[in-house]
């Protein structure tokens, strides 16, 4: 049997809600899954402890949900959720002033920045995460990384920043880290044809409620999860 | 019988003008009347450019409270060293060094239409960089686009800010320099240091004499008043000495000679031409009253205790402003981009 451990940040919320819906249709398919989700920021810097083919992660950012993870089963197949997450550096005030170099044209006011301020900000926030990668990959362990939804329609206007520099930033910052994914040999589960020609999510795959401003729903959830399972464990499903 | 000497052009002479009451009997940090002062700098929107040391120059001014021009900012979610090693906040614009006046005069000319570099993009291992400013983005540009849009908008933060000063401060640094047989661009280091290849049939090497540097002082202050009538220039030298000479001299001959065509023509212009003034932050730490106290272990670069001996003469005679307080980064805005996160645990099957 496939034993199937989800686990990272917020998006993971989505991708159980997308299995909730897929598990019926797995019928005698020989799967295991488990899920395990905290706050994002206690996945941006962490603690990494090593105990023999084991690493415990660990943090105390949000008092509230500390997060004690253990990776210990080289055996098993890992989905880690965090390094995509881009909603820091897309959403940042900031671009209310500046813009990548790629819309300055549009953006005249603006001052402009090259990829490399962008991909400064994707390093400071997955240095830890691709550590843990790095070090599972060394120590033989199958981990795969989810990427999370890209930003949803309605973050500009409540940002207040313009709609191409969100996504401008967004795919720059997601450039950075699939190249360096790449570098380490980790495959990425790549989100499907979700969003809109600006890039933006659709509604439809987009979580609502308040303070929801970069989830995906169950529905994206869903279509990620078919692709997890499939890359993963050869399950297809409709 | 006391005789008294009769009267020669130097009985009436402030005390600043003998050596051995305002040098040698005093010590560095207590000499007094080095610079008059520039007439109204609390009020003025100042710009800073030049070689490295320039660089302590706008931090201070911003500590001071005065108004430091910094027309390409940097984003304030960079990291402060990041921020640095890419050149921000340096200068008023992302120049990266400007050593040799021709690179001011030709930079200036660029921003404004009149030249356009024949060759200046270099690569290295894939990736490029802009040949007159190389030390501003490390690691270079991912395209030639990429390059040539950030230059575009440094030329147009250049020209903002050459309409906009009131005051220009820079710092010559170098003579030697290199340039491309093409169209006499000059680079502000040779290339193939940082990127690029060198190619003795593409560049040369050129020690600027004093008719060179004045000349390009004076085409460059001509210029810019020509789109800023009002603009003032406070020249300085750098007292850094070179890292490597190309000429065939002994390092330290060929660091005398271009720290003394630059102060020479540094002098000159300032002599010759109105609203140009002369900051001695090169007898600062280079004269014997400093007793090369001022320089680090390396004998090159000059100490923190220098930069503050250098910069407390800038401001004599200067009004005190209010200095600005830091601005320091929000700590809310590490939440930003994890609404809505706090739900994020689920409950252990």
């Amino acid at each position: 049997m496939t034993k199937l451990h989800v686990f990272g940040d917020s998006h993971v919320i989505a991708l159980n809600q997308g299995m909730e819906v897929l598990s019926p249709q797995l019928g005698g398919k020989a799967i295991d899954i488990d899920f395990y989700s905290r706050h994002g920021l206690n996945w941006k810097q962490f603690n990494i402890q090593r105990r023999g083919t084991a690493f415990h992660c660990s943090a105390a950012h949000f008092p509230a949900e500390p997060m004690e993870y253990t990776v210990d089963k080289p055996g098993d197949v890992y989905v880690f959720s965090g390094p995509f997450h881009s909603a820091p550096a897309c959403r940042h005030p900031a671009w209310q002033e500046f813009c990548p170099w790629q819309c300055m044209e549009t953006f005249p006011d603006l001052h402009v920045v090259s990829n490399s301020v962008i991909e400064d900000f994707a390093e400071q926030r997955t240095r830890r995460p691709l550590t843990l990668l790095r070090r599972m990959k060394e120590s033989g362990y199958m981990v795969l990384v989810a990427e999370a939804p890209k930003p949803l329609t309605r973050s500009p206007a409540i940002d207040g920043i313009a709609a191409a520099v969100v996504t401008g930033v967004d795919k720059v910052y997601r450039s950075y880290v699939s190249r360096k994914l790449s570098e380490l040999g980790i495959p990425i589960i790549y989100v499907p044809e979700t969003t809109y020609e600006d890039g933006l999510t659709k509604d439809e795959f987009s979580a609502t409620g308040e303070g929801k401003i970069h989830h995906g729903n169950g529905a994206f959830g869903e279509m990620m999860m078919k692709r997890i399972l499939q890359f993963a464990a050869g399950i297809t499903l409709n | 019988m006391h005789s008294s000497n009769p009267p020669h052009p130097y009985s009436d002479l402030p005390e600043r003008a003998f050596w051995s009451k305002a040098a040698a009997a005093q010590h560095i940090t207590n000499i007094t009347s080095l610079f008059d002062g520039v007439p109204g700098l609390e009020a003025c929107k100042i710009a800073t450019a030049g070689s490295c040391f320039a660089q302590h120059i706008g931090g201070f001014l911003r500590a001071r409270g005065l108004a430091f021009l910094d027309y390409e900012p940097a984003p304030y979610f960079i990291r402060p060293s990041e921020a640095k090693r890419m050149g921000y906040g340096a200068f008023s614009c992302r120049f990266g060094n400007i050593y040799t006046a021709r690179q001011l005069r030709q930079l200036l000319e660029e921003a404004f239409g009149q030249r356009q570099p024949a060759d200046a993009i270099w690569t290295k291992e894939h990736r490029y960089y802009d040949a007159l400013r190389p030390g501003t983005e490390p690691n270079g540009f991912s395209s030639r686009e990429e390059l040539m849009a950030l230059r575009a908008y440094h030329l147009a933060r250049v020209r903002a800010l050459f309409r906009d000063l009131d005051l220009f401060v820079f710092t010559l640094g170098l003579t030697e320099a290199w340039l491309s047989n093409r169209d006499d661009t000059v680079y502000p280091i040779a290339p193939g240091v940082i990127a690029g290849e060198f190619d003795p049939g593409e560049h040369r090497f050129q020690n600027f004499r004093y008719n060179d540097v004045y000349d390009d002082l004076a085409r460059f202050i001509e210029a810019l008043r020509k789109v800023n009538p009002g603009a003032r220039i406070l020249l300085t030298v750098s007292p850094v000495p070179l890292a490597a000479t190309a000429t065939e001299n002994h390092v330290l001959v060929a660091t005398t000679y271009s720290k003394s065509v630059l102060r020479s023509a540094a002098g000159d212009i300032a002599a010759d031409m109105p609203g140009v003034f002369y900051f001695p932050s090169y007898e600062v730490i280079t004269g014997p009253p400093a007793r090369h106290m001022f320089y680090n272990p390396d004998l090159r670069t000059v100490c923190e205790a220098g930069v503050a001996t250098v910069m407390s003469h800038f401001f004599s005679g200067a009004e005190t402003p209010v200095a600005m307080q830091p601005v320091l980064p929000d700590p809310a805005q590490d939440l930003i981009g994890y609404e809505g996160c706090e739900e994020a645990r689920l409950d252990p099957k």
